[in-house]
């Protein structure tokens, strides 16, 4: 019995709930999301209770992953007030790190790679540093359409692909991750799966199995790196989009 | 539990109760990440012990170069100050009693330096308590060093022989 690919990224419903008829079942995607919430949760806060000078080993990752989000920050957002924005940016790393990095445990499921958990996300960021621009910048802030020096009768040509590259990013932010997310995932398990056939015949095409067994290790450890490097830029591009936002260039 | 008890259990689950689990690709895909589990820890685990004795042996030098100098102390604090946060902090840890054998080391130097410096023999013994420091800092464990602190700190610094 063979899996289709796809199929680990099915939402189903475990137990269906509805108030009023509004659909509230709990599915595999909302304990998953749960799961996230609550692994960081635990994460921070046992990490953070009871730290001392000299900090045991969790309390050092949560420290770790601090410094890390801050030098993101520090380094990408030239401004002086940048701790303003560390709780969202780590708010946002934290999440998709580790709902990549749960999704990569088989039998487990991963939200990232569903657009419309992407998509949600690069939306509410999209919203997010427009309106930074458009409190700071008022109707300055359209001036970010138009680049400085442009000749004026370029200006409805310009100003129309400045807006729709400007606007594309949300596209772009949210299908870079689900993409790569999804692609991994199919790839291990189609991978898996060969790897499987082969081990389940007799003869000589057992022992080649050996071959798609060492590459699945292998994309195992890609796919972790993937999972960190995609919270990574997933992050970076946020603070970018932020700081463009303040600045406006 | 040793790692390799923990293998046999897990043979022993997948050749009996393999009617319990189905047995599939995400079967052999929960086994792969297991192994990468495992290889990841061990390699993280060595890899920690090189930094440490890297660390260690960069110490050493840095500390014996400066031997008989007072300046040894600033260059070591110096160093330590230079950690980043989390690296301070691990190498804190770890070399909790190194420390503690150093700063009693840096003590007796003082001491010795302030009080006796033109004394040839004092001179000699300094050479010989750094002499069997050193040896046993390159051949034997820190507990042992920890022993040597303790039997040094109570002689020549608890009843003031030096």
């Amino acid at each position: 019995m063979f899996f289709d690919p796809l199929e680990q990224f099915n939402v189903f419903i475990l137990y269906p709930f509805f108030i009023k008829g509004i659909d509230l079942s709990i599915t595999n995607f909302f304990i998953f999301c749960f799961l996230v919430f609550f692994v960081i949760y635990l994460l921070v806060s046992y990490g953070v209770s009871n730290s001392k000078l000299i900090g045991f080993s969790l309390q050092r990752v949560v420290e770790m992953l601090y410094e890390f989000i801050y030098g993101l920050l520090k380094i990408n957002l030239n401004t002086k007030d940048s701790n303003k924005y560390f709780a969202f940016i780590s708010s946002v790393f934290l999440f998709i790190l580790f709902s990549n990095l749960l999704g990569i445990i088989p039998y487990s499921f991963t939200l990232t790679s569903h657009v419309i958990v992407t998509l949600t996300f690069s939306l509410m960021i999209f919203i997010y540093f427009v309106t930074i621009a458009v409190v700071k910048y008022k109707k300055h802030f359209f001036s970010h359409f138009f680049p400085e020096g442009s000749p004026l009768w370029l200006a409805p040509l310009l100003v129309v692909i400045e807006i729709i590259s400007y606007v594309l990013r949300v596209l772009s932010l949210s299908v870079r991750l689900f993409a790569n997310m999804m692609s991994g995932h199919t790839l291990l398990k189609i991978l898996a799966t060969f790897g499987w056939v082969l081990l389940c015949s007799r003869g000589p095409l057992f022992f080649l199995s050996i071959a798609p067994i060492v590459i699945l290790f292998l994309l195992t450890g890609l796919e972790t790196g993937v999972a960190c490097l995609q919270a990574y830029v997933f992050s970076v591009l946020t603070i970018i989009y932020i700081e463009e936002s303040i600045n406006l260039h | 539990m040793n790692n390799n008890y923990l293998y046999g259990l897990l043979g022993v689950f997948v050749l009996y109760f393999n009617k319990i689990i189905i047995l599939n690709e995400k079967f052999l895909l929960l086994l792969i990440f297991i192994a990468f589990c495992v290889v990841v820890r061990k390699y993280l685990q060595e890899s920690i012990v090189v930094f440490f004795s890297d660390l260690q042996k960069e110490l050493v030098n840095e500390i014996f170069l400066y031997e008989y100098n007072i300046d040894a102390k600033y260059s070591f604090i110096y160093h330590y100050l230079n950690l980043d946060l989390l690296r301070k902090k691990l190498f804190y840890n770890s070399y909790k009693f190194y420390l503690k054998s150093l700063n009693f080391l840096i003590i007796l130097y003082s001491n010795i330096n302030l009080k006796k410096r033109n004394n040839s023999f004092i001179q000699s013994f300094e050479n010989l308590v750094n002499e069997v420091y050193y040896f046993i800092l390159k051949k034997y464990s820190f507990i042992k060093l920890n022993f040597l602190y303790r039997s040094y700190y109570y002689i020549f610094y608890k009843f003031q022989v030096v």
